[in-house]
């Protein structure tokens, strides 16, 4: 079993964004579980870095948090992106985006090495 | 906007806290059961499950108190539990937080007290717009700075000729009478120009100001103050407009003052007016020597102090070449108002606040010291504090937050001790000071007592809070106490603090016995006159029928003598021009074969105008010669009398008599003749030495305003009511006020130096006592300490006396220490000051001498009784409790 990387905290939102985007509301540990699939099981998201990092973003208002039903008939606090969120979300991918492809770049091997 | 948005979220987390955190429980329960579910789904036992659940999310408690710290603000929580944690401990020793909060009130009280009196006489600027304009403009001989009034040729010369001034102004102080309404009143009235009042650019609340047109026509008009307008003529609404009775003749009220407005003093003694008129300049050239007018100027934007004062004293130079007999030895020169109308009071305000600072100190010391001494048995506490993870920091802050916690409700305490002490001030300034009945505590004083009562926390807390912060915890917790070194450490630390003391309140309590010494020596100063049963009552004859009418008033006079002296109980009765103490007028002379030259610098002399009964009724003995007799003054020729200072200063070898003095004017039109010399008056103050003086009869001036001087038997005041009638029925229009004691004069005379003298007293005092109280505290902690010591070595066959001495022997030396740093420090000081005393050297050794031995009985006095303590331990009990 290769080692797990830890998320890093400033990723951890643009990912539980992303991940609400995509699968719509969910609860922490499906939010958890999305992201350890996406990332091909290459990372591990502790509770005790998840939740203080979706109270923060419940706090700055990016997402909404509600009391449900899970599936299998449990209570759970399902978390949802709100329109400030897909906002938000919108511009720090852009951002991700630009910045991916800076340091790309000077990773990238250049056509003169070639 | 989500920062905002984050921090009331996290503001609402601190509350209602059990709620959410059983929500954030269940919601990591089910978390944590989905995790489970989904592990049983891939096959694995219920044991393994759960197992592998936890080690998955990671700690269950962590997590909590990571989402905790998210949810509310863990700084302000923290310090809240410090808070109620570090009130807790305050309360566990009530009698060393009383102590520290008692010390603390003291000195914030006192700092914020004497900080208001600093901001409303100093800093506050003067309530005219645009003051720093505002420039108060003197005559002087050349190579001086005096403080001469213009005159008034030179006055509408300056004010022609500058570039400088929008506005230049001048105005005249002097009592007048109003009558018609009522009883008649004696008023201070200020003649002004009409310039004047517009230089000074206050707007009068009702109605106008006057006109330069009204002016030039001496027209007879008036502005009202608020004051004088609310009392005499009942607050009249329609008062602009009315003619009311100024010196017996009509005049109409033009305007109403704003209320609270004060005219800019001049001169310190100045009261203020409470009617502005327009003042009667003639601009004949025989004018250029009568000296009479203050000026008050306003600069045009723009115009640099220096480059106005340079304006001015070029017209001063071109008017001394055009009229060198009467001007060529006027310069001029100005000062900025705000300096002027502050001058005086400026250096003991600063020295007060300086005083007040240093007492701050000690009782900032007090509570560093008391707070190291608590924190002693507090070590098993820190350790376990410590042990349990916390950090440095976190204790330095718990005993920060303790210190604040203390130093707040000094603060607290301080403040409401400063509200008091205001107003106990307010009654207590002279009232000769600009701005006085300003002063109070508003917001500014409270921000600087909060900023100082912070500062004063932090500094008295970090010594404190870094030695509990560096303790050994190891040691504390096997052995059940601090090591030795450790305590030590704070024992060398403590007595470093009493020892700061000492200095600091030696260094107060020295200034105090000098200001002490000053203030005695002033009113000490022999005064020459009488001040018992002397009663002084000043009256002012104005009016058409008295004015420049030589036989009228001294008719008036004649008879008020006369039935005054017919009073019971009154032994003498007598006239003056002037005052002891009061100032007056001054002029210059030549004496014997002296030359007129107007380039010659002649001393100033003053004069006064007396009956002969004046130096009988003012107990001024008379030395040699005689008093005037009846018809001593004809035209052109007068019998003087002189002061002992002019006899002596002219006439060294004692043979003043039959000599003679005359104008300091080309034709000698005059000529006194000494008849008689008498013993000294001061005349300003009574820290300025008596200047020569002359004393011409009663009868050769023309002037309104003189004191009635009555050397009663009886206690005066039963005479002010006979008197009164007696005035009425020689003329029902005539005011009669200012009854006063010379007792009363003296007592004017001393006021600031009284004020100044008890305020630094009462510092020296409180300093004094938190000196004894942080002597007090350290010896008893000490002492408590040392129990074994001290049992070892009574065990060991040292006697009680032995173990006395050590205890008051190391008391001693700590305040010795402190005295010899202190006197240093004093000597240091000295030149500062040394400005402020009046009789008595700075470096005076009685004083230094008295107040280090006063401050040695302080030091015994506070080891007396840890001394006492340490003596009667019981040896065999203090050696079997280890």
């Amino acid at each position: 079993m290769t080692e797990k990387m830890d998320v890093w905290q400033g990723t951890l939102a643009l990912m539980v964004l992303k991940t609400l985007e995509t699968m719509g509301p969910l609860h922490g540990y499906g939010i958890a579980r999305r992201i350890e699939q996406t990332s091909g099981d290459l990372l591990a998201v502790r509770y005790g870095t998840l939740y203080p990092a979706l109270l923060k973003l419940v706090q700055e208002g990016s997402i909404s948090a509600k009391w449900g039903i899970s599936d299998n008939n449990r209570r759970a606090k399902y978390y949802a992106l709100t329109r400030a969120g897909k906002k938000q979300l919108e511009n720090e991918a852009r951002q991700w985006g630009k910045t991916t492809a800076i340091i790309a770049r000077f990773f990238a091997p250049s056509e003169q090495d070639l | 906007m989500k920062a905002i948005r984050a921090l009331l979220y996290r503001l609402s987390g601190l509350f209602d806290r059990q709620r959410k955190d059983r929500e954030l429980e269940e919601e990591l329960e089910s978390h944590l059961r989905m995790q489970i579910q989904d592990n049983i789904h891939a096959g694995m036992t219920p044991e393994q499950t759960r197992r592998d659940a936890l080690i998955k999310s990671g700690g269950l408690e962590l997590a909590k108190e990571a989402y905790r710290d998210r949810r509310g603000l863990p700084l302000l929580e923290t310090t809240m539990r410090d808070l109620r944690h570090a009130a807790r401990i305050l309360r566990r020793s009530p009698a060393f937080t009383a102590a520290a909060v008692f010390s603390l009130a003291l000195g914030i009280g006192a700092t914020a007290a004497i900080f208001s009196v600093q901001k409303t006489i100093l800093l506050a600027p003067l309530p005219y717009p645009e003051p720093d304009r505002l420039v108060a403009v003197w005559q002087t001989p050349p190579e001086e700075l005096a403080r001469q009034p213009l005159t008034s040729p030179d006055y509408f010369d300056y004010r022609e000729r500058n570039r400088s001034f929008e506005e230049l102004g001048v105005q005249a102080l002097r009592p007048v009478n109003l009558s018609g309404e009522g009883t008649p009143e004696r008023v201070l009235a200020s003649t002004c120009t009409a310039s004047f009042l517009r230089a000074v650019g206050i707007e009068p609340a009702m109605g106008r100001l006057f006109t330069d047109l009204e002016e030039a026509q001496r027209e007879r008009v008036v502005l009202l103050g608020h004051g004088l307008w609310k009392r005499r003529y009942g607050g009249d609404p329609g008062v602009v407009g009315r003619r009311i009775r100024v010196n017996r003749e009509a005049y109409i009220v033009v305007g109403v003052m704003p209320a609270g407005y004060q005219s800019p003093r001049v001169w310190k003694a100045d009261a203020s007016p409470e009617l502005w008129a327009p003042v009667q300049l003639l601009r004949a050239d025989s004018e250029r020597d009568s000296h009479w007018l203050a000026a008050i100027g306003r600069l045009k934007r723009g115009v640099s102090q220096r480059a106005a004062e340079e304006d001015i004293k070029g017209i001063a130079a071109a008017l001394a070449k055009q009229y060198p007999n009467s001007s060529a030895r006027v310069s001029a020169w100005m000062l900025p108002l705000k300096d002027l109308m502050a001058g005086d009071v400026r250096k003991p305000v600063w020295f007060l606040l300086a005083a007040v600072v240093a007492l701050l100190l000690i009782s900032c010391a007090n509570v560093a010291s008391i707070q190291l001494a608590r924190s002693n048995g507090r070590q098993s506490e820190v350790a376990i504090r410590a042990s349990l993870g916390a950090g440095r920091t976190r204790v330095v802050r718990l005993f920060l937050t303790e210190n604040l916690l203390l130093s707040g409700a000094g603060g607290a305490a301080g403040v409401a001790l400063a509200v008091w002490g205001v107003a106990t001030l307010r009654g207590m300034i002279p009232a000769t000071v600009e701005r006085a009945s300003a002063l109070r505590i508003d917001g500014w004083v409270l921000l600087f007592a909060i900023g100082v009562t912070m500062a004063s926390g932090l500094l008295s807390g970090l010594a404190p809070a870094l030695s509990a912060a560096r303790l050994d915890i190891n040691r504390v917790l096997r052995e059940g106490q601090g090591t030795l070194t450790a305590g030590r450490k704070r024992a060398r630390f403590q007595s470093a603090l009493v020892v700061a003391q000492f200095a600091l309140a030696l260094v107060i309590a020295n200034g105090a016995a000098l200001m002490m010494k000053s203030y005695l020596n002033a009113v000490g100063t022999p005064v020459g006159f009488d001040t018992v049963h002397t009663l002084a009552i000043s009256l002012t004859l104005e009016g058409s029928a008295y004015r420049g009418n030589v036989l009228a008033q001294a008719a008036f006079w004649n008879r008020l003598l006369e039935r005054v002296r017919a009073i019971p109980g009154v032994k003498e009765a007598g006239v003056t021009t002037k005052l002891p103490l009061e100032g007056g007028t001054n002029g210059s002379y030549l004496v014997e074969d002296e030359k007129y030259d107007p380039k010659a610098n002649r001393p100033l002399i003053e004069r006064s105008w007396v009956t002969p009964e004046y130096f009988g009724a003012m107990g001024v003995p008379l030395l040699a010669g005689r008093l005037f007799t009846p018809g001593s003054a004809t035209e052109g020729r007068s019998e003087i009398i002189v002061n002992r200072t002019f006899a002596q200063r002219y006439f060294p070898r004692g043979n003043a008599l039959d000599k003679r003095i005359y104008p300091n004017s080309p034709n000698r039109d005059w000529v006194g003749v000494i008849v008689g010399v008498v013993e000294d008056v001061p005349q300003w103050s009574l820290e300025i030495p008596p200047l020569p003086e002359v004393y011409q009869p009663f009868e050769s001036t023309v002037r309104a305003t003189r004191h009635l001087i009555i050397r009663a038997a009886a206690p005066p005041p039963t005479l002010s009511h006979a008197l009164r009638k007696i005035v009425a029925s020689i003329d029902p229009d005539q005011p009669v006020s200012g009854t006063r004691t010379m007792e009363d004069v003296l007592d004017g005379a001393g006021a600031r130096r009284r004020f100044n003298t008890v305020l630094i007293e009462i510092f020296a005092v409180l300093g004094l006592i938190m000196v004894i109280m942080g002597i007090y505290g350290v010896i008893s902690c000490w002492v408590a300490q040392s129990t074994r010591e001290f049992g070892i070595r009574m065990a060991l066959g040292a006697d009680r006396r032995r173990v006395v001495k050590m205890v008051v022997g190391r008391g001693a030396t700590m305040s010795a220490l402190g005295i010899l740093i202190g006197a240093a420090g004093s000597l240091a000081l000295s030149n500062i000051v040394g400005s402020m005393l009046y009789g008595v050297s700075p470096t005076n050794p009685v004083a230094i001498i008295g107040v280090a031995f006063l401050l040695l009985l302080i030091a015994l006095l506070g080891t007396a009784l840890p001394a006492l303590r340490a003596s009667s331990v019981d040896p065999v009990r203090t050696l079997r409790a280890r």
